[in-house]
């Protein structure tokens, strides 16, 4: 069974580089968007398993967009993983306070970056 | 001999008789106004016509000179005593100075006459010479300040007029210089601009004697800055200011001063919420006590301009990870296969490339690590560590990138576990630093000892490696930005350059310091030290008092 990741990404081309490296596993299945509003409008008709999101994007931010995502039905205990480039101890626990399980460095490793994910899902209290 | 210049200078041998006299008097007072330095001048020259009448006269009918001839003969005097005079003549040849001008000057009578007046300007002045020349040939009077070059090398301020000697068809048949010696009020003037500016400095200058710590003086900045005025800080006492200090570190840096362990020091300050550099010196002066002069020196607008600064660099080197997120993975995606099978060649190339992507990334990770620490933004987590337990973890990362060059790293333990408080991370990161430029530089075939000893309430942590050395010349820049000593004998890729200042930065923010000792050809060893989390609580410390007998 595949996992289905929203993935919010203002950047399209780590977007698709995203894309390709967690389709060419066979494990996940992606809907991607480019900016926090155009994920609030497409997450209620997915229903995914993973939020997959960016930190860093013009209007909303990931943090904002988490906060907006968690209002919605069926999103309030949707894991959710962020991706960015500041990780300095306070910022990564500032995420976490927010309810992401975890967050990921970039530049991410396109060919670790399922194994990842997958190892950050099993350590997740159930 | 004084008729012999009289046929030949005509007026002048009187007046030489008269101006050859000593001085009566040493006369203080200012030098009287350009006017009234003209009528004496003018009253020179009549006395000289009166006089020579009288002479020639006297020649043919002795006789008792007249109440007249008696008052300018004084007037005379009374000028020779206060005036430095020079008589020239119409080719603007000294023929005669007087006892002042001797005096003034240091030369003798006979090394002055004969020679071109110009001589006895200095040769920055020969302008004014000039000048002075074409007004005399116009018949005029020129008046002004000059300097009379002395034989001893130095010069004498004087308010000076010349004035030209005219026949009786109007012709120049030479010069009357009169010059009053103004060169203590001329100093005394500059010593006082010298203060003006002092007192206008931009920079706040503070002086404090160095017996009392009394404030023996501010300047209008400092008086703004500590918001004393003149009535005020004579009653302060340097200790009064309000900046950020400890007074025994205070102490203990006047003590390098006093010692003459140091000429000058300089150090940052905060006072007012804005950061100064003080710049300390202690003068003795001939007369008056001791004191320290410090120039404080406002740092803010530096400040703000390294936020800036630092600020661009986090921007740009974050703005920098998306586009290398995404050469990165492309690339990494290729060379995996994902996008298909490529000609070893492509992939050959694509792995040039995205190796070199993998360095800009580092770079990019070292400059914003740089950029942190420097701006005090990078986050230390204090916990008490062994240091030997990260140093195994630290091998254990950096074995695989060792083997890469057939090079073992092995470590010798200290004697007790090496508890600091660190942020393990970063010592991690310090560590790898250490440990994956040993490699790089390593013989083949050669041994990495890392090692931990503990002395004296500190451990010392020690990288060696058998490899190529590093320069003598080299030593003392290595921990400066983007240093890198070629490795022609390797080929070990490039790091940024940047690996070696953040150690020192990681371990300075830790309170340790970093060491580098090496020998070319045989190897290098790197160390840093950290304070032993097990040590006694440092003594206080015990410098003795600055002055003894005056700090209260």
């Amino acid at each position: 069974m595949t996992l289905r990741i929203l993935h919010v990404e203002d950047d399209e081309d780590i977007r698709e580089i995203a894309k390709l490296s967690l389709e060419m596993t066979g494990e996940f299945e992606l809907m991607q968007c480019a900016s926090g509003p155009e994920a609030i409008a497409a997450a209620p008709g997915y229903a995914p398993d993973l939020l997959l999101m960016d930190v860093m994007m013009p209007g909303m931010s990931g943090e904002q967009l988490l906060a907006e995502l968690r209002k919605l039905p069926g999103f309030a205990d949707t894991p959710a993983i962020f991706m960015t480039a500041r990780a300095q101890p306070t910022e990564v626990k500032a995420l976490r306070d927010q309810g992401a399980l975890e967050v990921i460095v970039k530049p991410f490793d396109p060919l670790s970056l399922a194994t990842q994910i997958q190892d950050i899902l099993a350590a997740a209290p159930a | 001999m004084r008729f012999r210049q009289l046929n030949k200078a005509g007026l002048l041998a009187p007046l030489a008789a008269l101006t050859s006299s000593p001085a009566i008097a040493q006369v203080t007072d200012p030098a009287p106004s350009n006017q009234a330095l003209y009528w004496l001048g003018v009253s020179v020259v009549a006395v000289c016509a009166g006089l020579v009448a009288t002479r020639l006269r006297a020649q043919t009918a002795p006789r008792e000179p007249s109440e007249t001839e008696k008052q300018l003969a004084h007037e005379v005097r009374a000028l020779n005593a206060h005036a430095i005079v020079l008589v020239a003549d119409s080719r603007m040849r000294i023929v005669h100075v007087n006892d002042r001008f001797v005096e003034a000057s240091g030369f003798t009578r006979s090394e002055l006459v004969g020679r071109p007046t110009s001589w006895i300007y200095l040769s920055n002045d020969q302008k004014t010479h000039g000048e002075i020349c074409r007004h005399i040939f116009d018949g005029k009077t020129w008046s002004g300040e000059t300097r009379l070059r002395c034989k001893d090398g130095t010069y004498r301020w004087t308010q000076t007029t010349i004035i030209p000697r005219l026949d009786e068809n109007g012709k120049v048949i030479g010069t009357v210089g009169i010059r009053t010696d103004i060169t203590a009020s001329k100093t005394a003037s500059e010593e006082r601009d010298i203060v003006s500016a002092l007192h206008r400095l931009s920079d706040a200058v503070v002086m404090f004697s160095a017996d009392s710590f009394r404030i023996l003086y501010l300047n209008e900045t400092a008086m703004s800055l500590l918001d004393w005025n003149e009535a005020r800080y004579p009653t302060k006492r340097m200790f009064d200011i309000d900046f950020e200090h400890d007074p025994d570190e205070v102490r203990s840096v006047l003590q390098k001063l006093v010692n003459g362990t140091a000429n000058s020091l300089s150090f940052e300050i905060r006072l007012s919420d804005r950061p100064f550099l003080a710049n300390l010196q202690l003068v003795r002066p001939a007369a008056g006590e001791a004191r320290f002069v410090a120039i404080l020196r406002d740092l803010s607008e530096r400040e703000e301009m390294d936020r800036a600064k630092n600020e661009f660099i986090s921007t740009v080197s974050h703005e920098l990870r998306s586009p290398l997120t995404s050469i990165k993975g492309a690339m990494g995606l290729v060379l995996s296969g994902a996008a298909g099978e490529i000609s070893p060649k492509a992939a050959e190339l694509v792995e040039i490339a995205h190796r070199n992507a993998d360095r800009l990334v580092l770079i990019v990770n070292d400059i914003l690590d740089l950029e942190k620490i420097a701006a005090g933004r990078m986050e230390f987590t204090l916990e008490r560590h062994d240091l030997m337990v990260i140093l195994r973890e630290a091998r254990a990362a950096n074995n695989a990138y060792a083997e890469r060059f057939q090079v073992k790293i092995s470590v010798r333990p200290p004697a007790a576990p090496a508890w600091a408080n660190v942020d393990a991370d970063r010592i991690l990161q310090v560590l790898t630093n250490l440990l994956s430029n040993a490699a790089k530089f390593s013989r083949p075939g050669s041994e990495i000892l890392a090692t931990v000893s503990t002395e004296g309430g500190r451990h010392t942590v020690s990288v060696t490696d058998r490899g190529v050395g590093i320069p003598q010349e080299a030593l003392a820049t290595i921990f400066e930005r983007f240093q890198q000593v070629d490795n022609p004998g390797h080929n070990a890729p490039r790091g940024s350059g940047l690996g070696l200042s953040i150690v020192k930065a990681i371990v300075e923010s830790h309170g340790g310091s970093v060491s580098v000792d090496s020998t070319p050809g045989e190897g290098t060893t790197v160390s840093f030290t950290l304070d032993d989390a097990d040590a006694d609580a440092a003594a206080p410390d015990e410098t003795p008092p600055l002055i003894a007998a005056n700090s209260s």
